[in-house]
C-alpha cells in the first residue's frame, strides 16, 4: 500500500492527530488500541511523531528570513559584474537598484542598473526590452541616456550598463527648490525633443516621470529608462501599464505619488501610443510649474479616479503669475481622450518654443513662478547658476534679404522655418566630452538643417565653409542654390531645368562651383560645369577634361589631384607647381583598379609634404557569382620622396554600400557615407588610422553626398528620411483614414488570409516582418535575427510566412511558420526576393538574380528543393492573381526604349497572356508594388503624375488604364486589400534636407 | 467610469485564471518582500525577533485599497501572495545555490557565515520539492504549509484565508512539518 493511497493517508492523518495530544504511556495506550493491528499504518505514524519531536523550530520562522540576505543582497564597493567594477551605490527602487561602476575595459564611468532576477524569467519580454533600450540608444540623441550592454550577472539577474549622467533628477530638483519659468519651459523642450526623436522611431516611453528625468549641472536634460517599462507590461505588443506598475516603481508612502503619472488609457488598460508620452510630459509640465501633481487623492484609487474623470485645476490656483499661454498647452496635453490631446510631440514642442519666444522678449523667463520658496538663499544661489542654455534658433533673427541684383533671384530666408527646423532636429551635441586624449573628429558635433523643403539632392560646402552649394528638386525639375551659412541666405544659382544633377563641389579655391550635369535623357552621361560663386550674372561653363579636384601642399608650392584617362583606361596621380605647370606623373593605374574613387576625390598631403594620401576601396565579392559585395576601406600612400606605395589598413568594417569617401586633411583617416554590413540605412562613418570607427550619425535616415570642409572642421550631407502611416479607405468613401498614429515606417504591405496586415519596418533599424490588426492594433513582430527582412506573403492556408532575408549573408526566400518561428531558407545562391505563393500553398514564385544574367523570375517548392526557372527576360515583383490562375510582373525586354511593362502570364506554363504599357509617371523601380484588384479584374499599381502618388488599375482584359484612389497628397510606400474590399496602403513622405554637421570640440 | 485595473482586479483576473495578471503582480510582491527583507535584516542586526505575523498582511495594507475590497479578494489576495513569495523565494535560493557551486565569491562565504549564525540552515529549493510532491498527497496541507511558511500567516489568517477553521489549521500543520521534515531530513 502506497503513502499516497488517500484512505491511508487519511487513516495516517487520523491517528496521528490524535496521538499528537497525548503523551508518553497514554499516547502508547492511544496507538494500541486505535491502530489495531495495523503495523504499517502505526509505523507511519510514529515515524511522523519521531520527525515533529526533533523538528524543533523547522519552518517556524518564515521563508523571508531564510532568503532575507539574499533578496536583500547588493552589490558591494569593488565587486564585479562582468567587466564593471562597482564603485557604489547611488539609487534603489522597485526595480532592484542603480551603481555608479567602471567599464574597466574602455575606462569610462557607467551606470549599472541591476534588475531583480525574476525579470529574467520571461525571455520573451527581457528580448522585447532590450530591443527597444537599444533601438533608443541608437537615436543617439542627446537628451536620450545611451545602453551600453544589456546582460546578466553571475548570480542571474539582469544588468544594464547605461551612460553615467551627472546631475540631479527632476524630482530632487522640484524639491529642491522652485524652477524658473525659463527652466521649466527649457527642460519640458528637451523632453518633448527626446521624445520627438524616440516616437518618430516608433519607441513610446510610457512611464515619463520626474524621476526618469535627469538635468546635468549645464542644464541638459537626460531621459532615462526608456523601453524599461516593456519590462512590466502586457504581452502581444498591446503596451499596457496598469497600476501595478506604478505602485511596482514606487516606495512606501508614495503610491500615490506615482500613480499620478498614469495616463487615462494607461489607468484604463487599453493600449498605450505616444499620446501616452504627451500625457506624461503634461503632467510633468503642471508639477513644474506650480510644485504638485495635478491628479491627487488619498488613495491610489482616489489618485485614479481623478486621472480618469476630473479636471485639475488650472495651475493659477496654485501659483501667481502663470502665463495663461502655459495653462493652454498644460490643459491641451492632459486631455483625458487622446484624440483631443496634442497628437505629436513635435506640435507641443513648437507650442513651448513660441511660449519661450515670447516671454523672452518680455524677460520674463528669469521669474519663479512657484510659491513661498523664491527668497530663500538656495534658491538666490541657484538663479545665479541656472543659466539658460542658449539655442541657436533663439539667435536665429527674422532677417528677409532683399533681392539682389537683375539675373539671380535671392530668395527670401524667413527664420521662423529654421526655427520649425530645429525643433525636430535641433542644435545639438552629442556625448560627453571624456578624459583628455588624442582629439578625436566629430566626437561632439553640432548639427543645423540648411532646408526645409525636403526635396534636396546633394549639397557641398565651400573650403573656407562659409557657402553651401545644393540641388533641390521641384516638381521634377533641378535648380543649384547657394547658401550664405552665418547670415542664412539663399540664392539660385541655375534656374530649374529637366535633367539631373550628378554632383557638386567647390574648387579647392573657392572661386568656382563645379557641377556634373546631364540632360534629361537617360542615356546622357553628363558633363562638367562651373559657375563662379560670387559673378553676378555669371554663366556655367563647360569644363574640359577631366581632372579631378586638387589640392595645394602646405607649402603652397604645389598641387595634387587625379586625372582620369577613358581613353587611355588610365588613373593617374599628378603632382604639379601651384600654377598648374610642370605636371609630373607620380602613380598610375589601369582600369578597372584605380587610384581615385570618383572625380571629387581629392589627394591629402602628409604634414611634411612628403607623401600623398588617397582613400581606396576594396570589393570582396560575398559569394563566388558577385551578387552581393563587401566593400572595406584602405589608405593608398605614395611616398613623394623614395616613389615607395604603400596600402594602409584601416578597420576591416564591411559595407553592404558605398557612398562618398573622403580623407581628412590631415590624414588621420576617412569620412564616409556607407551602408554597415546589415543595417538599413547609409549612414557617416569614420574610419582612423589607429584602428578606431565609429558613425558620425546615428538615426533612422539615409544620407547622401558629403563634402568636407577644407579645414575638415565640418561636413555638408543630404539627410533623407522616410516615414510613413498606416491609411485605410473603406470600401464606397473616399477618404482614408490614418490606423497608426505617429510617424513610422512601414513597407511591403501583405494581408493575411486571417485578415492580419503584415508588413516590413526599420523604425528600429533593424527591417523585420510585423503584423498589425485592421484596426492598428495588436502589434506582433515575426522576425528578429538582427538582419533585414522584407516582402512578406503569407501562404493561402495560413501556414507559412516567406520572405527574403539576408541573413545568410545575400537576400534569399525564407519561410517561417505564421508565429515566426521555425525559419527555413528556401533558396541558395545568387540573389532571391519578392515571393509570392501560389494558390495551393505549394510552389514559391520570386524573383532571382545571378551574376550575367538578369532577374528573372523562378520558382521553388514552399518545402524547398531545387529551384526551376519561369522566366528568362528581366522580370520583377511577381504577384498571383485572386484565382491563382495568372502571375502578373514587372517586364523589361531591354530593348529600344527600354521600358519597364506589365506582363500578365499564366501560372502553370509561363505563356504570355498579356502585355501592357505603363505612363511615364510610373516609375517602376525595384521595390515598386503591383497587386491584383481583389476581383482579379485590374493589376493596381502607383503613378506619381502630379507629384502624388494615386493607385492605378489596368484592366487585363485590356482598355485604358483608370484612376482609383484620389488622394491629394503624399506617395504611396505599399498597398493591399482586406477581406470586406477596403483598401489600405502605407502613406507617408520621403524628406531630403541639407544638414551641416560642425566638429563641436573645434 | 471605466474600470481601474489595480490589485484588485489582478486579484480577480489571476483568479479566474488570466496569467498575466500573474505577471503584473509578481513585481508587486516582490518589491514587497524586498521591503520586507530589509525589515527582517535590520530587526535581526538590532537583536529583535522577527515577527512573523502581518508580513503579507502590511503588504496588502498597503497595496489594496480596502474601501474597495471585498472579502472574497482579500482571501485571494492571501493565497496569490503566499504563491508567489514562495516562487520567488525559490528562485532566489536556487540562485544562491548556483552560484555556491559555481565559485569562490566572497559574498557567498559571508552568506554562509550568515546561515550558520541563524542556526537556520533550511533547504527552501528542498523544502519547495518536498512541498510539491506533498501537494500531490494532501493538498490542503500543502497550502497550510505555503500560507503559513512562505507567507508568515498566522494560524488565525490562514484559517480565514482557506476557510478552514483553526484546529484544522493547526493539525494540517503539524502534521505537514512532520512529513516535510523527516522529508528533508532524509529518514524514514
Amino acid at each position: 500500500m502506497s503513502e499516497t493511497d488517500p484512505q491511508r493517508w487519511q487513516r495516517v492523518k487520523e491517528i496521528f492527530e490524535g496521538a499528537l495530544e497525548k503523551h508518553g504511556a497514554e499516547r502508547e495506550a492511544f496507538l494500541d488500541r486505535v491502530c489495531n493491528g495495523e503495523t504499517e499504518v502505526r509505523d507511519e505514524v510514529e515515524s511522523l511523531l519521531r520527525s515533529y519531536e526533533v523538528a524543533g523550530s523547522f519552518m517556524e520562522s518564515p521563508a523571508v528570513a531564510h532568503a532575507a540576505d539574499t533578496l536583500e543582497q547588493k552589490l558591494t564597493a569593488g565587486q564585479r559584474v562582468k567587466h564593471y567594477q562597482v564603485v557604489n551605490l547611488i539609487g534603489e527602487g522597485g526595480m532592484g537598484e542603480v551603481y555608479l561602476a567602471t567599464d574597466t575595459i574602455l575606462g569610462r564611468r557607467v551606470a549599472l542598473k541591476v534588475l531583480p532576477a525574476f525579470v529574467s524569467k520571461d525571455p520573451e519580454r527581457l528580448r522585447r526590452f532590450t530591443q527597444e533600450a537599444r533601438a533608443a540608444s541608437r537615436l543617439s540623441h542627446p537628451n536620450v541616456c545611451v545602453v551600453h550592454e544589456i546582460g546578466e550577472t553571475d548570480d542571474g539577474r539582469p544588468f544594464i550598463a547605461m551612460e553615467y549622467v551627472e546631475g540631479m533628477t527632476l524630482r530632487q530638483r522640484i524639491r529642491s527648490h522652485a524652477l524658473k519659468l525659463g527652466d521649466v519651459l527649457d527642460i519640458a523642450i528637451q523632453v518633448a525633443e527626446a521624445l520627438t526623436a524616440a516616437h518618430e522611431a516608433g519607441i513610446v516611453h510610457r512611464d515619463i516621470k520626474p524621476e526618469n528625468i535627469v538635468i546635468r549641472p549645464e542644464g541638459y536634460v537626460k531621459i532615462l529608462d526608456f523601453g524599461l517599462a516593456k519590462l512590466t507590461e502586457r504581452h502581444k505588443g498591446a503596451t499596457h501599464t496598469t497600476m501595478s506598475t506604478l505602485l511596482f516603481h514606487s516606495s512606501p508612502g508614495t503610491v500615490i505619488g506615482t500613480a499620478a503619472y498614469m495616463s487615462p488609457e494607461q489607468a484604463r488598460g487599453v493600449s498605450v501610443d505616444e499620446r501616452t508620452d504627451i500625457w506624461g510630459l503634461g503632467v510633468v509640465l503642471y508639477e513644474m510649474a506650480s510644485g504638485r501633481p495635478p491628479f491627487t487623492g488619498e488613495t491610489a484609487t482616489d489618485v485614479v479616479v481623478a486621472i480618469v474623470e476630473k479636471d485639475p485645476l488650472p495651475i493659477s490656483q496654485h501659483v501667481e503669475g502663470v502665463p495663461p499661454e502655459l495653462e493652454r498647452i498644460v490643459k491641451k496635453a492632459l486631455r483625458k481622450d487622446r484624440n483631443e490631446r496634442y497628437q505629436i510631440v513635435k506640435e507641443l514642442a513648437i507650442d513651448l518654443r513660441s511660449l519661450r519666444r515670447e516671454l523672452e522678449v518680455n524677460s520674463l523667463l528669469e521669474r519663479s513662478i512657484a510659491p513661498g520658496v523664491g527668497s530663500n538663499s538656495e534658491y538666490a544661489r541657484a538663479s545665479t547658476r541656472d543659466r539658460i542654455v542658449e539655442t541657436k534658433e533663439q539667435q536665429a533673427r527674422t532677417t528677409i534679404e532683399p533681392a539682389r541684383n537683375r539675373n539671380q533671384t535671392w530668395i527670401v530666408a524667413v527664420a521662423a522655418a529654421i526655427v520649425l527646423a530645429a525643433v525636430g532636429f535641433g542644435i545639438y551635441k552629442m556625448r560627453q566630452r571624456s578624459e583628455p586624449r588624442m582629439r578625436v573628429p566629430f566626437e561632439r558635433v553640432e548639427v543645423t538643417k540648411l532646408t526645409t523643403n525636403g526635396n534636396s539632392l546633394m549639397a557641398a560646402i565651400s573650403p573656407d565653409g562659409k557657402y553651401v552649394a545644393y540641388v533641390i528638386n521641384e516638381a521634377g525639375k533641378q535648380s543649384l542654390w547657394l547658401r550664405q551659412v552665418e547670415i542664412n541666405s539663399n540664392a539660385q544659382m541655375i534656374t530649374p531645368r529637366e535633367g539631373r544633377y550628378l554632383g557638386v563641389a567647390f574648387a579647392p579655391d573657392g572661386n568656382f562651383i563645379y557641377f556634373a550635369y546631364a540632360g534629361s535623357d537617360r542615356n546622357d552621361a553628363g558633363q562638367v560645369y562651373r559657375i563662379p560663386v560670387l559673378g553676378i550674372g555669371a554663366v556655367a561653363t563647360r569644363v574640359e577634361g577631366s581632372d579631378g579636384l586638387w589640392t595645394t601642399s602646405h607649402d603652397n608650392k604645389r598641387m595634387a589631384f587625379i586625372r582620369y584617362d577613358p581613353a587611355n583606361q588610365t588613373d593617374s596621380l599628378i603632382v604639379a607647381n601651384a600654377d598648374g605647370s610642370g605636371e609630373q606623373i607620380v602613380a598610375t593605374r589601369k582600369w578597372p583598379e584605380h587610384l581615385g574613387l570618383d572625380i571629387l576625390t581629392k589627394p591629402v598631403w602628409t604634414p611634411d609634404d612628403k607623401a600623398l594620401l588617397l582613400p581606396t576601396i576594396s570589393s570582396d565579392p560575398e559569394s563566388s557569382n558577385n551578387v552581393a559585395v563587401n566593400y572595406t576601406i584602405k589608405i593608398f600612400e605614395k611616398d613623394l620622396v623614395t616613389g615607395a606605395e604603400r596600402t594602409i589598413p584601416l578597420d576591416p568594417q564591411r559595407f553592404d554600400e558605398m557612398g562618398r569617401v573622403t580623407m581628412y586633411p590631415d590624414g588621420s583617416g576617412v569620412i564616409l557615407l556607407a551602408k554597415a554590413y546589415g543595417a538599413a540605412f547609409v549612414q557617416v562613418w569614420q574610419l582612423l588610422r589607429d584602428g578606431t570607427k565609429r558613425t558620425i550619425t546615428n538615426d533612422l535616415a539615409d544620407y547622401n553626398e558629403l563634402s568636407l570642409r577644407s579645414d575638415g572642421s565640418a561636413f555638408v550631407t543630404v539627410q533623407k528620411q522616410t516615414l510613413s502611416r498606416l491609411w485605410m479607405l473603406r470600401k464606397g468613401e473616399t477618404k482614408p483614414a490614418a490606423i497608426t498614429y505617429g510617424t513610422s515606417r512601414y513597407f511591403d504591405l501583405h494581408v493575411s488570409p486571417d485578415d492580419k496586415i503584415l508588413y516590413a519596418s526599420d523604425a528600429s533599424g533593424i527591417a523585420d516582418i510585423y503584423e498589425v490588426s485592421t484596426s492598428g492594433s495588436d502589434v506582433r513582430q515575426l522576425t528578429s535575427n538582427g538582419q533585414r527582412n522584407y516582402g512578406p506573403t503569407v501562404s493561402p492556408d495560413n501556414r507559412y510566412v516567406v520572405f527574403h532575408s539576408n541573413r545568410s549573408g545575400v537576400f534569399q526566400i525564407w519561410r517561417v511558420d505564421r508565429d515566426g518561428s521555425s525559419p527555413k531558407q528556401l533558396t541558395f545562391g545568387g540573389e532571391s526576393t519578392w515571393a509570392t505563393i501560389t494558390n495551393d500553398s505549394k510552389w514559391v514564385i520570386y524573383q532571382h538574380f545571378e551574376a550575367g544574367t538578369p532577374h528573372s523570375l523562378w520558382r521553388v517548392s514552399i518545402d524547398g528543393g531545387t529551384p526551376e526557372q519561369l522566366m528568362h527576360e528581366l522580370t520583377i515583383r511577381p504577384t498571383i492573381s485572386p484565382d491563382g490562375k495568372l502571375v502578373a510582373f514587372w517586364y523589361n525586354d531591354q530593348k529600344g526604349d527600354s521600358r519597364w511593362r506589365l506582363r500578365v502570364a499564366q501560372v502553370d506554363n509561363g505563356a504570355t497572356v498579356n502585355t501592357f504599357d505603363v505612363a511615364q509617371t510610373v516609375q517602376v523601380q525595384w521595390d515598386s508594388p503591383l497587386r491584383w484588384s481583389p476581383d482579379g479584374r485590374q493589376l493596381v499599381y502607383v503613378d506619381h503624375s502630379g507629384g502624388i502618388d494615386n493607385l492605378w488599375g489596368q484592366p487585363i482584359d485590356g482598355g485604358a488604364p483608370k484612376q482609383l484612389t484620389n488622394f491629394e497628397d503624399s506617395l504611396i510606400l505599399s498597398f493591399g486589400w482586406l477581406k470586406d474590399g477596403s483598401l489600405v496602403a502605407s502613406r507617408g513622405v520621403i524628406t531630403s534636407d541639407v544638414v551641416l554637421i560642425k566638429d563641436a570640440n573645434r | 467610469m471605466a474600470s481601474q485595473p489595480n490589485i484588485t482586479e489582478l486579484l480577480v483576473g489571476y483568479g479566474r485564471g488570466d496569467k498575466e495578471a500573474l505577471d503584473q503582480l509578481m513585481p508587486i510582491v516582490y518589491e514587497e518582500l524586498r521591503r520586507q527583507a530589509a525589515r527582517y535584516l535590520r530587526r535581526e542586526q538590532a537583536g529583535h525577533t522577527l515577527q512573523t505575523t502581518g508580513l503579507i498582511h502590511e503588504a496588502y495594507v498597503r497595496l489594496v485599497d480596502q474601501r474597495h475590497v471585498q472579502w472574497q479578494n482579500r482571501a485571494h489576495f492571501f493565497g496569490i501572495a503566499a504563491q508567489l513569495m514562495r516562487r520567488i523565494l525559490v528562485d532566489h535560493a536556487r540562485t544562491k545555490k548556483r552560484v555556491k557551486r559555481g565559485g569562490s565569491d566572497v559574498r557567498v562565504s559571508l552568506d554562509d557565515a550568515n546561515v550558520a549564525v541563524k542556526g537556520q540552515d533550511l533547504d527552501v529549493v528542498a523544502l519547495d520539492e518536498a512541498l510539491q510532491r506533498l501537494a500531490q498527497i494532501d493538498e490542503q496541507q500543502s497550502r497550510v504549509v505555503e500560507l503559513r511558511f512562505f507567507s508568515g500567516l498566522t494560524v488565525e489568517e490562514t484559517a480565514e484565508v482557506m476557510g478552514i477553521s483553526k484546529a484544522t489549521v493547526k493539525r494540517d500543520w503539524s502534521m505537514a512539518k512532520a512529513w516535510l521534515h523527516r522529508e528533508l531530513s532524509g529518514d524514514k
